[in-house]
């Protein structure tokens, strides 16, 4: 607003001053108090969007795996490949776990006849895991548990970091279901005997 | 008042302001500048009072993913694991090393389980845990670069999917 007035003649100098600047001054704060009545909406969809980015990067970062071309993934798996055939247990389990289609049953085949650790937990736990058929929710399968504590009762990594994800993943959830307490209170128990 | 301020600004271009009126003009406006500021005032709060709830929420969930995490008790399994790792048992020293509970002791069983140990991750682990000791101990002796190239393409050999795709993503760039 552009301000044009004027004055009769009475009227001194220093208030004509006054009247311009406080003119002047009531449409600046109109303008800012415009300009922030307008950046209100965006500005609580930013704390709301940067609160979803933050949770999800927190997420990807827990996560994170690294992405691999399918060229060099191709390449991993003919190398393991190779190394399988000449009957090297820990090629066969990872083709087993992430060949194709035909790596994987033929991995499957071989490993059936091998018996270490690794391939055992292979058989009896990840495989049921992984299975492409339905299985129970796994935070309330009693057998599970009980085949994860009777590996980690041999010491086996992978058995022991499976049961802190099993608890973890019981704790993270809000409503803990009674066959879920159940299996806490196994591997609770699981806990008390190692410490006596 | 607004009516009264568009009636008296519309009326600058035809009339002149005596006295009164020009102090009558003054005081409204300075009571609209009043009121915007007191405007102002209030987005400025709403901004950061909108920001501080968001960033009071970041900070409660990243706290409740890690309570939840520190909410399992592993002691037991840490006692369990160091005993069965002074008898030898390979998956306790490779769990103790994955989870941040080995010493210099374990890296020397570790060290010495390379020479004999057909499991990959074994060379994985120790290679892993010697990178953790070079930073918490000075004093560590630990693999030098050389050492390292050896042990990864043993560790390959030996199976290791691991090694093997950082090899392929190093030739590959």
């Amino acid at each position: 607003m552009i301000y044009k007035s004027e004055f009769e003649p009475e009227v001194p100098k220093e208030i004509q001053q006054k009247h311009k600047s406080s003119f002047t001054k009531m449409n600046e704060a109109k303008f800012i108090n415009k300009v922030l009545l307008i950046s209100l909406i965006p500005w609580v969809w930013m704390c709301f969007l940067s609160f979803v980015l933050i949770s999800y990067l927190d997420n990807k970062t827990d996560n994170f795996e690294p992405e691999y071309s399918a060229d060099i993934l191709d390449q991993t798996s003919d190398y393991i490949g190779k190394l399988a055939n000449s009957g090297n247990v820990y090629a066969l389990l990872y083709l087993a776990e992430k060949g194709n289609t035909q790596q994987r049953d033929k991995a499957l085949s071989e490993l059936k006849n091998i018996n270490t650790i690794e391939v055992n937990y292979f058989n009896d736990v990840i495989l049921d895991r992984t299975s492409d058929l339905p299985i129970n929710d796994l935070k309330g399968n009693h057998q599970y548990v009980t085949k994860l504590i009777s590996y980690a009762k041999l010491g086996y990594a992978r058995a022991i970091d499976d049961l802190i994800a099993l608890e973890t993943d019981i704790l993270k959830s809000n409503n803990i279901s009674s066959s879920e307490k159940l299996i806490l209170k196994k591997i609770q128990s699981f806990k008390n005997d190692l410490k006596n | 008042m607004n009516n009264e301020i568009s009636q008296n600004e519309t009326s600058f271009v035809s009339e002149k302001l005596n006295v009164s009126a020009t102090e009558s003009d003054i005081s409204s406006y300075e009571k609209n500048i009043k009121k915007s500021r007191i405007k102002i005032l209030a987005c400025l709060i709403f901004m950061v009072i909108s920001a501080l709830v968001t960033l009071y929420f970041i900070v409660e969930q990243r706290t409740t993913n890690l309570s939840q995490i520190e909410k399992v008790d592993v002691s037991a399994y840490v006692n369990l694991q160091t005993a069965l790792a002074m008898q030898g048992n390979q998956q306790a020293m490779i769990w103790l090393a994955k989870s941040g509970n080995a010493d210099n002791v374990i890296f020397d069983k570790l060290r010495l389980l390379i020479e004999t140990s057909t499991n990959p991750e074994i060379i994985e682990v120790a290679i892993s845990l010697d990178d953790q000791l070079k930073v918490k101990d000075e004093t560590h002796k630990g693999f030098n670069e050389a050492e390292i190239v050896v042990l990864k393409q043993r560790a390959i050999e030996q199976g290791s999917s691991k090694y093997l795709l950082e090899k392929l993503m190093g030739e590959n760039k």
